[in-house]
């Protein structure tokens, strides 16, 4: 899927020839410390950054020919490491703008407010669906701004559910939880995974979650693959170890 | 977008609104009636200029042209054409679409305060191009609308634009009253319908996260100058109701003033509310019109330094202008009395700009 991405800052390689594949309904996580290029990686999936050599192939087509807003329709949702709610509507509102690629109407057909009052209702069931489904319905008609990172974590994973995406990218959707919290939240995602029919990639820092519900790792660190494979053999590789602990010293 | 208090609220609201428009013509004399017809053309522009401004975050400040040429097109299609007077804002929107299209085409690679002076720059230029086609203008001194009717004065075939009440009782400033009350009411179910769709949504979302709206599939560039083609058309239905109030087009009335006066209003009433536009057009009518006047003749020069002055205190003690001030307090009452925290303050639409979540994945992102 991923061939051999290269990225460059100016004379910073973010990423350096990574290349990686996931299959289909699989549950992936991609990890490494800080800076190791994994939202950028996302951030090239999403057409956010150009990379400058490489592919990236999703269902057989190459993703990287396609304008950032054909993503989504490709069946191809995330979420963002910060945040990137839309704080001017409500939270219904959010999940319904997750649906954009997903539903239809302009400007014209707006204005006359009637045909596109079946889809609007459809559109808004949904988003309700999706907010039940995780825990926030609730919330629905709540602004997005003066609620706790948490739930706007949550929020943006209802928003990307509501694109119907096949494959799902979440950039650290672990943080800002307790230990508790960060538990339910893995089980969710695999259940949510097998619910929605999803190949997820996952990454995050908190490798309990990532143990237990990951059935592929790819590890990176400065740009680079330094390991894939099952979580029991990536745990032991020692190019892991001393990445892992070359980052926190 | 999101439920501003109470239904019963908002229909109490919503009858005396409707009452209090309905009585005005029969409270004041004609020039003060006709004084709201004006009023009621700058809040047409200022409606669609807060589509732009307020919903989309994108700055004009050109839609003073906009205004203008909307105008210009209905006086020159009634005078040179001979159409109809109530087709002419359709034809004002069509054009003004076209020209805020050409307009907001910069504004996919610039944004901000850059954008601005292009506007400005726009706003700016618009008097001198009246002048360049003086030819279809009448340059600067103006054009008067004129029409075929049977029965003018002496015996000729055209006269000045007049709005002859076909009502018996209902005279002829209450009756054009009545037609741009009309008009004006169905411009701003226009912008509501816009605002509460799909395509509102994504406006909002581009506004105050360009990198989340493009990522759930809204074509950023796309739905940018469809807005400012849509904002300045509607600008233009106001231009049009000016032209065809006055009977004549100046180009003294669209300089760079208007289109300040535009922005004032949005922002005094509240960017990216609904009514704001028209409360905002109220309120510095009300200044302009019935206030400074009045001031002794010692003061009378102030008036622009006193609105100014009103403006920063405005500024400081509801940012968020008089409606979205308004919304703030009902949310955060309702937020009470539901026993929740209030959420600060509550974003809702009212912050053109974005607060809050920037796309930082684009920034230096270190990551934790
Ligand atoms: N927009 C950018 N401009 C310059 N450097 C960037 C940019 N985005 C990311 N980087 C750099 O790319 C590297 C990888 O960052 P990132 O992908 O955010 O890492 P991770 O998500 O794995 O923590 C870092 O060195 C970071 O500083
Ligand atoms: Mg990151």
């Amino acid at each position: 899927m991923v061939d051999n991405v290269g990225v460059h800052f100016g004379g910073v390689s973010a990423l350096d020839g990574l290349s990686f594949s996931i299959e289909e309904g699989q549950l992936a996580a991609l990890i490494g410390p800080n800076g190791a290029g994994k939202t950028t990686l996302f951030n090239v999936v999403s057409r956010i950054y150009e990379a400058s050599e490489g592919a990236v192939t999703f269902d057989g087509r190459d993703l990287l020919a396609m304008p950032a807003h054909s993503i989504a329709e490709l069946g191809v949702g995330r979420t963002f490491q910060n945040l990137a709610l839309v704080p001017g509507l409500t939270v219904l509102e959010n999940v319904m703008v997750g649906a954009h690629s997903r539903s239809s109407g302009g400007f014209w057909s707006a204005i006359l407010r009637f045909p596109q009052a079946a889809e609007e209702r459809r559109v808004a069931t949904r988003a309700h669906e999706i907010l039940e489904r995780l825990s926030l319905d609730h919330l629905a008609g709540r602004p997005c701004a003066g609620l706790p990172y948490g739930t706007l974590k949550r929020i943006e994973f209802a928003r990307a559910l509501a694109g119907k995406p096949r494959l799902l990218m979440l950039d650290e959707p672990a943080s800002g939880l307790t230990h508790g919290e960060v538990d339910e939240l893995g089980a969710l995602i695999r259940q949510i995974r097998d619910e929605f029919d999803l190949t997820v990639l996952l990454v995050e820092h908190h490798m309990s979650m990532v143990m237990a519900i990951s059935e592929k790792i790819v590890v990176m660190d400065l740009g680079t693959k330094i390991a894939e494979g099952d979580p029991a053999a990536v745990r032991d590789d020692p190019a892991v170890i001393s990445a892992y602990l070359g980052a926190s010293t | 977008m999101t439920s501003t208090g109470p239904r019963w609220v908002r229909y109490a609201s919503g009858a005396v609104m409707a009452v209090v428009l309905v009585a005005l013509p029969f409270m004041f004399p004609a020039f003060r009636v006709n004084q709201f017809v004006t009023w009621m053309c700058l809040a047409v522009a200022a409606a669609g200029l807060n589509l732009l401004t307020g919903f989309n975050g994108q700055i004009s400040v050109g839609h003073g042209a906009l205004y203008g040429l909307g105008a210009y097109t209905a006086a020159i299609l009634v005078t040179d054409s001979g159409w109809p007077m109530l087709a002419t804002p359709v034809a004002a929107a069509a054009v003004c679409f076209v020209a805020g299209v050409v307009i907001g085409l910069p504004a996919l690679r610039i944004k901000g305060l850059y954008l601005a002076l292009v506007t400005l720059a726009v706003a700016t230029l618009f008097p001198a191009l009246v002048e360049q086609f003086s030819s279809l203008t009448g340059g600067s001194s103006g054009l008067s609308l004129v029409v075929p009717q049977d029965d003018c004065p002496r015996g000729r075939p055209e006269c000045p634009v007049r709005w002859e009440s076909p009502i018996d009782g209902l005279a002829s400033d209450q009756w054009r009253y009545f037609v741009f009350l009309a008009v004006t009411v169905v411009m701003f179910i226009v912008v509501a319908n816009i605002v509460r769709s799909r395509t509102g949504r994504s406006l909002v979302a581009i506004r105050d996260n360009e990198v989340a709206a493009e990522a759930s599939g809204v074509n950023v560039s796309r739905a940018k100058i469809l807005t400012f083609g849509t904002s300045a058309a509607i600008a233009g239905v106001g231009g049009a109701m000016l032209a065809l109030n006055n009977g004549r087009v100046n180009p003294t009335s669209f300089t760079l003033l208007v289109s300040i006066y535009l922005l004032v209003a949005v922002v005094v009433g509240g960017a990216a509310t609904i009514v704001g536009p028209a409360v905002g057009t109220v309120v510095a009518g009300l200044f302009n019109d019935v206030i400074a006047p009045e001031l002794p003749g010692r003061f009378e020069n102030a008036a622009p330094v006193i609105l100014g002055v009103l403006l920063v205190i405005q500024m400081l003690l509801a940012p968020n202008g008089i409606v979205g001030q308004i919304r703030d307090l009902q949310a955060r009452i309702a937020a009470r009395r539901h026993g929740g925290d209030p959420g600060g303050q509550t974003g809702h639409l009212a912050t053109p700009g974005g607060t809050g979540t920037e796309p930082e994945d684009l920034g230096s992102a270190s990551g934790t």
